[in-house]
């Protein structure tokens, strides 16, 4: 597979993480892997899910025309950084032809993994199809006609499920420690 | 994990993250990492918290107490204090020794609130339970107000589809706040938002189905099986108050309002917006220049050319209104205001 530029992976201003995780999900395996053996598969899978969550993050920030792959490397280089700040990875630079970019601020993970964690402890006690509806919603921005269209249920029926979901995450979150305000 | 199982994880994580975007949260608690290690909890946290106890479907442990105070919307208790609220003086119906009453009645485009009253005749524990019982409210014309069940039986679904109810959404915010909690009576007061105007009713029936107690582990205990109906005919202050429409004085590219209906108890509104808004986003301002802060929250949906709707609650009525009413927002850091008129 040759380098994409980054707005290979954009198609109206939408950012195709899917397909980026497709195509290059195995390829940061690889890199992970020859900046260090001290990681575990556990390690190595949390930090491919950190890379694409920071991509996407700061999708709006990428530069369309530079090439994706220096952008991935340096992202996975500040997880796996900071990840292990005392243990000391050799980088085989030469390995990669590619121009590094600046180092991009990850800090956002921290409290956003943490979000996560009890959003997810909520979506993992509701029924599966609550959780597709999640899903089909929030990453996949469909909208509630489409999603009821796809699950064969009513657009009410789709609008209600929605509107209890959201109540159940936040029940949590306030549990967690997180209040809903501005 | 799987490559796809790892896919699906980081398709789920990325969703939580947008749904984050919605809510914005403030932490209560400010956690300094010392060492950045997932593996060891490394986590220094820092608690200077002021814990705002919503009350939601009191979930907490409670203690006994008689007459709590129901904190509502500027709006509502405005309406209420200048006598939009009906106080029933009904007598309780009694099924398996237990007694139900509807105390007070408030309904209007976009509030419905009430007042369940419980009489217990039967020998309780409060210490360790939580009270829980499956409800619901629907019209003369089988459409369902609202609906929730916390005894985890199908007994409300079941109701639903023998009695053919119409499901709609309507409430974009529900709270139940206990009242009174003693052994031998419990009142729970119910508040209800809507995100679109309420049918106007003339009779309003409020079911309850199964009570019972939650474990402190979340299991619940039945206390009775048995059910009580009661049948509500709205008042004509009610049933025939009308809100107020408004539009921008000006059209814009950016906002576009779909609903600004002013009712006697609050501001029902909702509009296409370029971005997510947070509830420090959004306000409305009076000719006085006093801000309206939303009643409660932003409920968040796409159209079909997938455009953001957010709809939200002013704690603003009709009583309030002045002559002149403004909407701000702050759009990518740049505040904006518009101007309304009434339609």
């Amino acid at each position: 597979m040759g380098t994409h530029l980054i707005n290979y992976y954009k198609n109206d201003n939408k950012f195709n993480i899917e397909k980026l995780i497709t195509d290059y999900q195995p390829y940061i395996y690889r890199v992970i892997k020859n900046f260090t053996n001290y990681l575990s598969n556990e390690d190595i899978e949390e930090i491919i899910e950190d890379v694409f969550l920071v991509v996407w993050h700061n999708q709006e920030k990428l530069n369309n025309t530079s090439p994706i792959e220096p952008y991935l490397i340096g992202v996975t280089k500040n997880i796996i950084k900071n990840k292990f700040r005392k243990i000391c990875i050799n980088e085989n630079v030469d390995d990669y032809e590619y121009t590094f970019i600046d180092p991009i601020d990850i800090d956002f993970l921290v409290e956003q993994k943490e979000k996560n964690r009890i959003i997810s402890l909520a979506l993992n006690q509701m029924k599966k199809d609550d959780k597709k509806i999640f899903v089909l919603f929030y990453f996949y921005h469909k909208n509630t006609k489409e999603i009821a269209t796809e699950l064969n249920l009513s657009n009410t029926n789709i609008k209600i499920k929605l509107h209890r979901i959201r109540k159940r995450i936040q029940l949590k979150l306030i549990e967690g420690g997180y209040s809903y305000g501005g | 994990m799987e490559d796809n199982n790892l896919k699906e994880h980081i398709i789920e994580n990325i969703a939580m993250s947008e749904f984050g975007k919605e809510y914005i949260m403030k932490e209560k608690k400010c956690i300094f990492k010392l060492n950045f290690n997932y593996k060891k909890v490394a986590v220094l946290t820092f608690c200077i918290c002021f814990i705002i106890t919503g009350a939601i479907y009191s979930k907490t442990l409670i203690e006994n107490f008689t007459h709590k105070e129901v904190i509502y919307p500027q709006s509502i208790s405005n309406a209420i204090n200048n006598g939009y609220i009906e106080d029933l003086n009904m007598e309780y119906i009694y099924s398996d020794e237990i007694g139900l009453k509807i105390n007070s009645l408030l309904l209007s485009d976009d509030v419905l609130n009430f007042e369940l009253d419980f009489k217990l005749t039967k020998n309780i524990s409060l210490q360790s339970n939580k009270f829980a019982y499956g409800y619901i409210i629907y019209n003369e014309n089988n459409e369902i107000y609202y609906f929730e069940n916390f005894t985890g039986n199908n007994s409300i679904n079941e109701f639903i589809k023998e009695n053919n109810l119409i499901q709609n959404n309507y409430i974009n915010y529900e709270n139940i706040t206990f009242k009174t909690f003693t052994d031998s009576n419990i009142v729970t007061n119910h508040l209800y938002c809507a995100q679109k105007p309420l049918p106007q009713s003339k009779k309003l029936y409020i079911k309850v189905i199964g009570i019972g107690f939650l474990s402190s582990e979340g299991k619940y205990n039945s206390l009775s099986n048995s059910n009580w109906t009661i049948e509500l005919s709205i008042p004509d202050k009610f049933y025939s108050s009308e809100g107020i429409e408004y539009k921008l004085q000006d059209e814009t590219k950016e906002i576009s309002i779909e609903k600004f209906l002013v009712t006697d108890t609050g501001t029902l509104f909702t509009a296409s917006v370029p971005t997510y808004l947070s509830p420090s986003d959004i306000c409305l301002i009076d000719e006085s220049g006093n801000n309206y802060n939303i009643s409660f929250s932003i409920s968040y949906n796409r159209n079909e050319s997938n455009q953001i709707i957010i709809t939200t609650n002013f704690p603003i009525n009709k009583k309030m209104l002045t002559d002149k009413l403004y909407l701000k927002f702050n759009l990518n850091s740049e505040e904006k205001i518009y101007e309304l008129k009434k339609k």
